[in-house]
């Protein structure tokens, strides 16, 4: 691989050969500042424990929908079974009358 | 202390630890940052951003699935795409990087001034392109990152990492020779 460094002064960077583009990209540019990492700490330290514990286990969904839920298959069989009702009513009504 | 261990004790809730953990990948951090095209302010924040992500979700990182440095990665990856996906951040976004060292260019080597003007003209070159073209770029040149990773992190196959580093590579060379 080619040292980036070591290419003609005055070559312009589009003209540059693929292996020194590649050479050019994977050079680091610069690293990151001392203080990064007590930076980070820092704020670390400073923003609340809750801010930064891992969120809880998210719920399936709130309170008022299951209830809802439960109403309305509650509703359901309800009406479900109002319905075999009425049908038993009918055969009995039809076979009484005859 | 090795990373695993100390990654061990970050996960206890050890903030030492974790700050070794930083020391050891701020740099891949920084690089990548930079060669999403992004200012040094800015790079600077998305990095902080990233470390706190990474200790508040340590509980959800799976050694098992992928090196810590490529989780790390894929934090910062998720951060600066949303960056870049603001408003007001423009594809041509000037690389008028206020480089802390450019304050000692006067005192240079000729060969070290000319890396760092071609490096200038490489970040400004990068911020033309596409988020998806320099995010690959910026994964696949980065301490040689496996192909595999790259896949990962960016959550397409391999072959299609390859076409998509094809292609920006090609924009990238285009973007060079018409500078803006």
């Amino acid at each position: 691989m080619t040292d980036p460094h070591r290419t003609p002064p005055g070559l312009p960077l589009a003209s540059l050969p693929d292996t020194d583009l590649d050479a050019l990209l994977r050079s680091a540019p610069g690293p990151a500042p001392e203080d990064f990492a007590d930076r980070v700490l820092q704020r670390l330290g400073a923003q609340p424990q809750a801010a930064l514990s891992p969120p809880a286990a998210p719920q399936a969904g709130p309170r008022w929908r299951h209830l809802a839920e439960r109403a309305a298959l509650v509703g359901a069989a309800a009406l479900g079974v109002g319905q075999v009702l009425a049908f038993i009513f009918g055969l009995w009504a039809a076979t009484a009358t005859a | 202390m090795r990373p695993d261990t100390l990654l061990h004790h970050a996960r206890q809730g050890d903030r030492q630890a974790f700050g070794q953990l930083v020391r050891l990948h701020q740099d891949g951090v920084f690089g990548f940052l930079w060669r999403m095209g992004l200012r040094r302010a800015v790079i600077d924040e998305l990095a902080q951003e990233a470390f706190l992500r990474a200790w508040a979700h340590l509980d959800r990182y799976d050694p098992a699935r992928a090196a810590f440095s490529t989780w790390l990665l894929a934090i910062c990856r998720h951060l600066a795409l949303n960056e870049l996906g603001r408003a007001g951040h423009r594809l041509e976004q000037p690389a008028d990087d206020e480089d802390p060292a450019a304050a000692d260019d006067a005192g240079s080597p000729p060969e070290a001034l000319q890396h760092k003007r071609r490096q200038q003209q490489l970040h400004a070159a990068l911020a033309r392109l596409p988020a998806a073209q320099r995010s690959v770029l910026a994964l696949a040149y980065l301490r040689e990152l496996p192909l595999a990773d790259v896949a990962r992190i960016e959550g397409i196959s391999e072959d299609a990492v390859k076409q998509r580093l094809h292609r920006a590579r090609l924009a990238l060379r285009a973007a060079l020779e018409n500078p803006p």
